[in-house]
């Protein structure tokens, strides 16, 4: 008997199935603590929350390419040379990130160069992390606590970007390639060469400051011009921007 | 900068999906907090390697960043428990194809293998998916204690003492229960045309 056949077959019990099961659970861990019997162990416990089983969920262990319209976010850095990049009190250094692209660089331009069908040559990746940015009504300031790098084509058009981000220590990354964010962008330094704008969700719509102060929204024809000094605002270090924006906003 | 003092309150999963969609590193620091021993759990019954474990849990976390959005499961509990299982999984396959790796996993689909009857083989027009739902339908019809007793042995890979506990039985009643449950699923896998 093919064991692998059936531990696959195993793996796509219903889910129906599995949600019962952890109710179950939940009431006999209950249920044994009234009558004080010692669970045999705490694992129990913990996998007393588990639940269902989906139909088979194809996993990606290599990069996928995102073509979905709601990405993380394309961001160009103000200042081209970074040393590293704080969120939340913890950086990812410049010397982090070039350590990361050592790695990973020819997998992930590799994988760019078949989805966007150019030569693996003709692509690299920019040298300078960006990092997000959110100005929400609810929290006024939210920093996503990511480092978006640009992946170039020869004319210097931006292709793809590749997000680094960490979670529980370990540093991830995330591909988008296709999106018409990234077209509206390349449009937006097309028209003002030599400009380095900062990079900004409003209200989860993503947005450009260039440093004359106007904004530039990536899903829409929107611009504003306030007068007021936002791109001043935009602290790089600690990737702050104040909630005037915002204000300016509503 | 803003920080949300919300570490003691409950989070439910609606609001940790909506931090997902919202690309919020957060989602993943709550899911952390609120799954991330029981998903070492499911990990560790399959691995028994704490390093290993610690691994497959970030690679769900990646795995469910990289899923939502677009995804918007129904069950969250469920989704990221399949993505590590099946993450556990394949790392074990891996594992299994240097050396043989001691699991609780080998030994309960051993037994269950073992009793499904070694001369059979499954007709290879059978795939995981289809013979899954052949035995959801098989499981479906066992009493509540028998139900309890396959998912746990063989889907979370419990060990026999741990299951009894749970159902305040002892462990040789769990074993004929399995014996009972194991012939059943022979019988019907049979009926179904799932060996040739």
């Amino acid at each position: 008997m093919n064991n692998h056949i059936l531990t696959d077959a195993v793996s796509c019990l219903d889910e129906e199935l599995i949600s019962e099961h952890l109710e179950m659970k939940e009431k006999l861990k209950g249920s044994t603590k009234r009558k004080g019997k010692k669970n045999f162990t705490g694992l129990v416990a913990a996998a007393a929350c588990l639940v269902v089983v989906l139909a088979c969920i194809p996993l990606a262990t290599n990069i996928l390419p995102l073509f979905s319209d709601r990405t993380i976010g394309v961001y160009y850095s103000a200042d081209s040379s970074y040393d590293g990049i704080m969120y939340r009190g913890k950086p990812i250094s410049k010397d982090e990130s070039n350590a990361f692209f050592a790695e990973h660089e020819r997998e992930i331009l590799s994988l760019i160069s078949n989805v966007k069908n150019v030569a693996l040559d003709s692509l690299r990746i920019s040298n300078n992390g960006i990092y997000h940015v959110t100005v929400t009504e609810e929290e006024r300031f939210v920093n996503f606590g990511s480092a978006t790098f640009f992946v170039l084509d020869e004319s210097g058009k931006i292709v793809a970007s590749v997000d680094l981000f960490r979670a529980n220590g370990s540093l991830f990354h995330r591909i988008t390639c296709g999106d018409t964010k990234i077209d509206k962008l390349n449009e937006l330094l097309s028209q003002n060469p030599d400009t380095s704008f900062v990079m900004v969700y409003i209200n989860f719509k993503e947005a450009a400051i260039a440093p004359d102060n106007t904004i530039y929204f990536l899903d829409e024809d929107r611009i504003i011009t306030s007068g007021a000094s936002y791109y001043s605002l935009f602290n790089i270090i600690s990737n702050q921007l104040s909630y005037e924006l915002l204000e300016q906003e509503q | 900068m803003c920080e949300h003092a919300e570490e003691q309150a409950v989070i439910t999963d609606e609001q940790i999906i909506d931090l997902y969609w919202q690309r919020d590193e957060k989602a993943i620091q709550k899911t952390d907090q609120k799954y991330g021993k029981i998903l070492f759990r499911i990990a560790y019954n399959i691995l028994h390697d704490p390093l290993d474990c610690e691994e497959c849990r970030n690679d769900t976390y990646l795995g469910v960043w990289r899923a939502i959005p677009p995804t918007r499961p129904v069950a969250f509990p469920a989704f990221i428990t399949q993505i590590m299982r099946n993450i556990a999984i394949n790392r074990y396959k891996e594992r299994q194809s240097q050396k043989r790796v001691p699991s609780e996993l080998t030994i309960s689909m051993e037994e269950l293998s073992d009793a499904l009857h070694s001369d059979d083989s499954f007709d290879a027009g059978y795939e995981a998916q289809e013979v899954g739902r052949i035995v959801s339908d098989y499981v479906r019809g066992l009493s509540k204690r028998q139900r309890y007793i396959f998912i746990d042995r063989f889907y979370f890979a419990e060990p026999v003492e741990t299951t009894a506990a749970a159902l305040s039985i002892s462990v040789p009643t769990v074993y004929r229960e399995l014996d009972r449950i194991k012939q059943g699923l022979k019988k019907h896998l049979e009926k179904n045309g799932v060996f040739v």
